[in-house]
């Protein structure tokens, strides 16, 4: 009889769902920090090494990984010894721009990466005013300038 | 020519005796990995990629040093070779840095793609690797020594190209290093950054394009240079609309493969070609020099004179003003009293409408344009054609060489010679008031008394003045009946006249030829070392009427009508005073020149690299140039400047809004043009006009030695030889208009430039 199947099998769909129905899915957020998987691709940190020198050599590899053409970098020469300068190596990003408006999120400049030098991170408050707010820096996504969201938990 | 029969994997093939395997191989569609190789440079088997098995050989055999010979049975691919070839990677690997992030040949570097394709999975050697930095070898170079894989490449191009002998190696072994020749190891040359070109990994870097670009984030443009006459071709790197570097590497002698999936994967359109003049040759300004067109000195807006000061304008405003003052002051005065100048650095397009503009809407008998030496006579009287830098490469063996400097004026003919000396044993012979640094390749060289050139040419077309002009140039009789028999008892000759040569000796330089051919059976070419890139394209344009002198100014020429040419700095101060007594000064300009702030209107025009047209070089060949960058200001093609004045006076200039419209109207109406046409410069390249040539007896000879005589007469008989050679880079180091807006010449030779004088905005 299919007339029978179908109702139970709409039984079954709903018995899951009145199941679930006492689980507490919304979270109140702003108030309640929001938790991520640790995969979670949010916005972009650019890390140091142990002594503070930027990682990143500025290759250019992410931005041409980068299917959004998102990432813009210009590099420059910093010839002073390692505890003076600013990258790990005499070659540093003088502007690493990353445009939120393009970004997709897709996770392959870190991919890219041959210096583990972008990773993306957890933040994922991305909204802002104007077209020109949603280019970030170099300065914006270092991870020693870059602040965590206190509205997220980061799951274990 | 011979020709051998050779098997290479089962195929047979036939080869000219004596080809290197390599390049046999490479032909039959085998190409076979190599570092050390290079076209026309002496073989050096130093990098042992190119490992292949040769029956009845013992061990395996370096293609890039074996000469085919009848019969050879050769493998390029198999287990054994693919082994050997492994094992080398990772030899030459041993001591190359992992740094391919940083480094500027990433993406473009042939170990890289060697390492990819012929390489092991990992390396064997676990020993610490000998690790230096990079330091400057010059302004222009850099050397990172790790990096380098001892391919000699370098050294051989140095020796061979240019003849600067400015490289070379210290050490043995695993510790050998590239040095330059100063004591220090760096390098005393002439930059021109050929060795940067070959290298094929990234060990020898230019300063300009250091970290500035990645090869897959730029693209490329074919043009043509804009220094000299010889009219090198190159690309021109465009990175976020700034020109980063400009390189001119044959990418039809690399692997295929390479050459196209990676160098051009992310560019344009593969080349298939390269038919270009220079080969993969440029001197230091063709390569360094092109970056005054990213100075943010740029004019970007028309600049108008109110209360005695330049202030920014609209075009319309400008253009609505010079429009209006033309009118006013041809009415006034008449149209003799408006002059046209325009500048040899100019394309044909803009030179054309110049000269249609001043004679049709102006209507004034004074058209021209700033010229060093006059050689309108030469080629008045020109008997034989030009000389392409190709012909004189290839076919001529016996070339003389009177008067100029090469080296460092046109490094592409110095180029040339040296390469007919190497390919064929051209013998080349040199008549200079000065010895000529880097043309040691020359057979002979006659050192005369300078200013004594005219007296040469008198020995050379006339025997019994031989006595004469011995006197003259202080060469024995000897040296001169010697010089003659090598003109005279040449089967395939090429001149190449220097700017010493002027007046009657120009004349006689362009005569000459037609009286050698009339002799007998013989090939003779001529060369003009003219100065500027479009010198001829000027003289070819009409641009022809007698230059003014500054005190015509004032009195009888009252406008001045000034296209990129600025007069102060070529003629000297004089015209200052001059350009202040005239009612009107329109100069359009790249940069506030001296000439340009003593304007009543300033127009910003467009550089060779925003701009599409065509140059005609020395030799008379047309070759395109091409817009590689956007636009950035509010700038205009002085071609579209004049259409547009001409409009708002009332007339049509017929340009039709495109540069390729101008061309044709060169083509149906300028002699030697006819049937050019953009299409076909993009297939051919670069196409040589048919200059009209005098036919011999039409010329006055007799007239003419009376006026060479006359010539030798005044020279000053009483001038020492002077010994001292031209110093490196009395040509190139020197500052020009353009140059002394390259950043990196300003700073590598402390040019002590004026600063840019402010506009009040």
């Amino acid at each position: 009889m299919r007339v029978l199947d179908v109702v139970k099998a709409i039984a079954q769909g709903l018995a899951t769902t009145f199941r679930h129905l006492p689980d507490r899915v919304t979270t109140q957020y702003p108030d309640e920090p929001v938790r991520l998987e640790r995969r979670f691709r949010g916005q972009h940190i650019l890390h140091v090494d142990e002594n503070g020198r930027e990682k990143c050599v500025a290759c250019f590899l992410c931005a041409i990984a980068c299917p959004a053409d998102a990432i813009y970098i210009e590099a420059a020469e910093d010839l002073r010894p390692y505890p003076e300068r600013i990258g790990v190596d005499i070659r540093y990003a003088r502007v690493y721009d990353i445009d939120y408006g393009k970004c997709i999120f897709c996770g392959f400049c870190e991919e890219a990466c041959p210096k583990d030098a972008i990773t993306m991170g957890p933040n994922f408050e991305l909204a802002w005013y104007t077209r020109e707010d949603m280019i970030k820096h170099k300065e914006d996504l270092l991870i020693t300038r870059q602040r965590v969201s206190p509205h997220l938990e980061i799951a274990p | 020519m011979e020709t051998v029969k050779v098997i290479i994997n089962g195929k047979e093939v036939e080869a000219p005796k004596g080809k290197l395997l390599l390049e046999v191989c490479f032909d039959a569609g085998f190409p076979i990995p190599n570092f050390c190789y290079y076209k026309d440079l002496p073989p050096q088997a130093a990098c042992r990629m190119c490992l292949v098995r040769i029956e009845k050989m013992g061990r395996l055999q370096t293609a890039c040093t074996m000469r085919v010979s009848e019969g050879m049975v050769v493998t390029t691919e198999s287990e054994e070779i693919r082994r050997a070839r492994m094992a080398m990677v990772d030899f030459i690997l041993a001591n190359h840095p992992l740094d391919c992030p940083v480094c500027d040949k990433g993406g473009e570097c042939e170990l890289q793609w060697m390492a990819m394709n012929y390489g092991d999975l990992l390396a064997r050697f676990d020993e610490q690797k000998d690790a230096t930095g990079e330091y400057p070898l010059s302004p222009f170079i850099w050397l990172d020594p790790q990096r380098c894989i001892l391919c000699y490449r370098c050294i051989r191009v140095c020796d061979e190209w240019v003849e600067n002998h400015a490289l070379g190696v210290r050490g043995r072994g695993a510790h050998s290093v590239i040095v330059g020749n100063r004591p220090d190891g760096t390098l005393a040359c002439e930059h021109c950054g050929n060795c940067v070109e070959v290298c094929p990994v990234g060990a020898l870097t230019s300063t300009n394009f250091r970290f500035r670009a990645r090869p897959w984030d730029i693209r490329d443009t074919v043009t043509t240079c804009t220094y000299c006459s010889d009219g090198c071709q190159l690309r021109l790197s465009v990175r976020d609309g700034r020109v980063v570097r400009a390189w001119a590497k044959d990418l039809t002698k690399m692997d295929a493969e390479f050459a196209n999936k990676v160098l051009f994967s992310f560019r344009t359109a593969p080349e298939t070609r390269h038919n270009w003049i220079n080969e993969e040759f440029l001197c230091l300004k063709g390569r360094y020099g092109n970056e005054f067109v990213n100075s943010p000195d740029r004019l970007r807006v028309p600049l108008l004179r109110r209360n005695g000061r330049l202030e920014p304008a609209t075009w319309e405003e400008a253009l609505k003003y010079v429009a209006q003052r033309i009118l006013e002051i041809k009415r006034t005065y008449g149209p003799e009293s408006i002059a046209c100048i325009g500048s040899p650095r100019l394309t044909n397009e803009d030179l054309y409408v110049l000269a249609k503009f001043g004679r049709q809407v102006l209507e004034t008998p004074h058209v021209t344009h700033a010229m060093d030496v006059d050689w309108r006579p030469f080629f008045k009287r020109l008997t034989v054609p030009l000389l392409t830098q190709p012909e004189l490469r290839e076919q001529m063996p016996t070339i003389l060489l009177i008067g100029g400097n090469p080296p460092e004026y046109n490094p592409l003919t110095a180029y040339s010679l040296r390469a007919a000396v190497h390919r064929h044993g051209a013998r080349l012979y040199i008549v200079s008031a000065r010895p000529i640094g880097r043309l040691q390749v020359a057979t002979r060289f006659f050192h005369i008394r300078p200013g004594s050139e005219p007296a040469v040419w008198l020995a050379l077309l006339d025997e019994g003045e031989v006595e004469r002009a011995a006197e003259a140039t202080l060469l024995t009789r000897e040296e001169l009946y010697e010089l003659r028999r090598f003109v005279w008892e040449a089967d395939r000759l090429a001149l190449l006249v220097g700017r010493e040569v002027t007046g009657p000796a120009l004349e006689a330089a362009a005569v000459l030829g037609g009286m050698l051919q009339a002799k007998g059976e013989r090939i003779v070419r001529v060369l003009p070392l003219l100065r500027f890139n479009n010198s001829l394209g000027a003289l070819d344009m009409g641009l022809v009427a007698e230059m003014l002198v500054p005190e015509q100014v004032g009195p009888q020429i009252k406008a001045l009508y000034l296209m990129g040419c600025d007069l102060v700095r070529f003629y000297g101060d004089a015209w200052r005073q001059a350009l202040a007594r005239a009612e009107l000064v329109v100069a359009h300009e790249l940069f506030l020149t001296r000439t340009a702030e003593l304007a009543h209107v300033v127009l910003p025009a467009m550089s060779f690299a925003e701009l599409d047209g065509t140059f005609t070089n020395n030799a008379g060949q047309v070759q395109r140039i091409r817009r590689a960058l956007g636009v950035a200001g509010d700038w205009r093609p002085d071609w579209m400047i004049i259409d547009q004045i001409a409009a708002k006076m009332g007339a049509d200039l017929g340009c039709r809004h495109s540069a390729a419209n101008i061309f044709r109207e060169i083509a149906e109406t300028i002699p030697g043009y006819q049937g050019i046409t953009y299409a076909r410069l993009n297939e051919e390249g670069a196409i040589q006009t048919e200059r009209p040539l005098m036919p011999l007896e039409v010329i006055d000879r007799a007239r003419l030695l009376e006026r060479l005589r006359a010539q030798v007469e005044a020279i000053d008989h009483t001038a020492e030889r002077l010994q001292e050679p031209a110093p490196l880079g009395i040509g190139l180091f020197e500052p020009g208009t353009l140059t002394e807006h390259v950043p990196l010449l300003r700073q590598a030779f402390g040019w002590d430039v004026r600063e840019s004088v402010e506009v009040s905005r």
